[in-house]
């Protein structure tokens, strides 16, 4: 049994837990759910000794085990998983990690996860998703007893995330492991979790209830694809596209059309080409090429990257959207961020603010990877009701996105498929 | 087309460039030759290019004969182009002090012949090799920093280069996305310090291919033998 009691923890002057109380049976999966900016990923961080080891900070409280002792035996799996894998191959990864040396073992133990064709593959090549199932198999295989993942599906598709989720099951059930889990889904661990924590404004809660029913109800019984097109359309055409590194090509025989107005969603597979193909048409529109054409010979596009700080180019929000834009952080909920400057966000603070910026000035078309993934269901029907809103004024939209929420406002849904 | 829209498409082209001429395919069997040959080979190939045109091509041909022979042949084009920025700098300003369109040639194939050595040398380098050699030194708490280096080196350009097209989209001064993408380095340091935190410490295991080792050793010889007779 883990048992943390009145556990605060100070950052920058700024008081993130509050007085968290809770425990933890041994062999169990807790859930731990809250908005954005609650402080689910700090109390995470604490529990491992990342705070205040690797990120400045006061931990006050009681632990038994202590604190100290318990970050030894602790594994925490970083919400942003590529900075979680630090080698350049994926064999070198799981071998330098794990116990796992021999090659049939390492090509079985990724196979698991759809990723044993990608043994000798690069780290940096990997699609989100495949990063994200690479990081949890170190996680598991690396002897810690208790994993902490954060966010561990927030770039899985429906398959790959029902696939991890009862491996935890299993691994707990099974192997005696215990692990805490951020997530926002609650309906796909129910089956699995014995305890959901909920954490709000730096307070924790125990509940038996979704915290976010209304929200995703609603969701469920609003959300309707925006009043279609105007007839401007682009269209896309990728005969064949395949990265140098690569024998086979990655995308074949893509086409569609996207006009103004209108939400196309791509989904498929991680690892499928959702990102390439918005690279390659954001490329397109760029350098007028033969993969996007459009009737008035000009495409007026933005991308809007899954690493939303990419996206940003001013150092506050206020001076990102300018003032056309304020409307749309007050949309989004971030109107309260404005001065603050964007290395101090959040990157669910981030995301939200990078799509005002690109709702804010005006595009024609906007392209948006995974615009929804991390983020809570009250935050994530803001930055859908925003699409249908710029939707309804003309803008078209294409969006690669696992979130079957992101999929119920599509008005066509491309699926790509690896080969 | 404007001078920013110039710039952009420039860095991008260049950051493109090394990534593809040093950091793509995977590991390859190519890549596990030991990185003591690699260094003598890329040695005595800057020994032989101080020669006249026929070393020259000697080293050109060993240089092309290892990308080829050692299954990176699609790697030639990129690592040429990339060559060649250094190389026709070289030509333009040597020019003017040679007065010969020749000399200034043969300056340029110089420039040209050794950029590519060390392109080869670095595309065949692996970094999980350098880790298990420090491991085998008792070096074992350095060993994390090879593989780590070429982990966020390729991150940071991919990275750099998406900022750049996003940038371009926005209208916004390279500059700018620059800067941006320095800022996500900085704090690239401090999420893979989070992130790596609570990992076991890191254990490299290396095998060597033995076929790749007696090629690359076969065209050391050959060179050496150059060397000593022309």
């Amino acid at each position: 049994m883990i048992e943390v009691k009145d556990i605060n923890v100070w950052i920058n002057n700024s008081h993130i837990l509050k007085d968290v109380s809770f425990s933890i049976e041994e062999s169990s999966v807790v859930l731990l759910v809250g908005p954005s900016g609650s402080g689910k990923s700090t109390l995470l961080k604490t529990l491992s000794g990342v705070i205040p080891s690797a990120i400045k900070g006061t931990v006050k409280g009681f632990s038994n085990p202590p604190l100290e002792s318990l970050k030894r035996r602790t594994m925490y799996v970083h919400q942003e998983p590529w900075f979680f894998i630090s080698t350049p191959y994926v064999w070198s990864e799981v071998a330098g990690y794990t116990n796992i040396k021999s090659t049939n073992t390492l090509r079985r133990v990724l196979e698991e996860f759809g990723l044993g064709q990608h043994v000798s593959r690069t780290t940096y090549t990997l699609s989100a998703g495949e990063i994200q199932r690479l990081a949890f198999v170190i996680a598991v295989n690396s002897g810690k007893e208790i994993i902490l993942l954060d966010e561990p599906t927030s770039y899985l598709d429906k398959r790959n995330s029902e696939n991890l989720v009862r491996f935890v099951g299993k691994l707990s059930r099974d192997y005696g492991r215990t692990f805490v889990v951020v997530d926002h889904d609650l309906t796909l661990w129910s089956d699995y979790v014995s305890k959901v924590l909920y954490l709000s404004g730096g307070r924790l809660t125990e509940t038996s209830e979704n915290p976010f029913k209304e929200v995703t109800d609603y969701m469920n019984r609003e959300l309707r694809p925006p009043n279609s097109g105007d007839g401007e359309c682009l269209k896309i055409r990728v005969d064949s596209f395949k990265f140098p590194d690569s024998e086979e090509p990655l995308l074949t025989n893509i086409s569609f059309e996207v006009c103004k107005g209108e939400v196309v969603v791509v989904k498929g597979s991680s690892g499928s080409g959702k990102t390439t193909l918005l690279k390659l048409i954001a490329s397109g529109c760029l350098r007028n090429n033969k993969i996007v054409s459009s009737e008035t010979r000009h495409c007026k596009a933005v991308l809007v990257p899954d690493n939303s700080l990419l996206y940003l180019s001013h150092p506050t929000p206020a001076e990102e959207v300018g003032v056309n834009g304020l409307k749309y952080l007050e949309y989004l909920g971030i109107s309260d961020k404005a001065e603050t400057p964007i290395m101090k966000l959040s990157s669910g603070e981030r995301r939200r603010l990078a799509i005002a910026s690109a709702l804010s000035r005006n595009y024609e078309y906007i392209l948006m990877d995974e615009p929804t993934a991390g983020l809570d269901p009250l935050n994530k029907l803001r930055v859908i009701e925003a699409i249908i809103k710029a939707a309804d004024m003309g803008v078209g939209f294409v969006i690669a996105s696992h979130d079957p929420f992101v999929e119920m406002i599509a008005n066509k849904v491309v699926c790509i498929e690896r080969s | 087309m404007s001078v920013l829209k110039r710039i952009t498409e420039l860095l991008r082209l260049i950051t493109s460039l090394l990534f593809r001429s040093v950091f793509i395919y995977g590991d390859i069997e190519g890549r596990h030759v030991p990185i003591i040959i690699n260094l003598a080979l890329l040695a005595t190939q800057i020994l032989v290019a101080r020669g006249g045109i026929e070393r020259l091509l000697v080293v050109l041909a060993s240089v092309l004969l290892t990308y080829v022979i050692r299954g990176s042949s699609k790697v030639v084009a990129y690592s040429s182009v990339l060559a060649l920025i250094p190389s026709t700098w070289y030509f333009v300003v040597s020019l003017p002090f040679t007065m010969s369109f020749l000399t200034s040639a043969l300056i340029a194939l110089r420039v040209f012949t050794v950029s590519l050595s060390f392109l080869c040398f670095f595309y065949f380098l692996n970094p999980v090799e350098i880790s298990f050699v420090l491991r085998l030194l008792n070096l074992g708490n350095l060993s994390l920093y090879p593989v780590l280096t070429w982990r966020v080196i390729p991150h940071v350009m991919r990275d750099m280069e998406t900022a750049l097209l996003v940038g371009e989209m926005k209208k916004v001064e390279a500059w700018k996305s620059l800067a941006i993408a320095v800022l996500t380095t900085e704090e690239y340091v401090s999420l893979y310090e989070e992130g790596l935190f609570s990992k076991p410490d890191y254990k490299p295991s290396y095998e060597y291919s033995i076929k790749h080792t007696f090629i690359t050793l076969v065209v050391l010889a050959t060179l050496i033998l150059t060397l000593l007779l022309c």
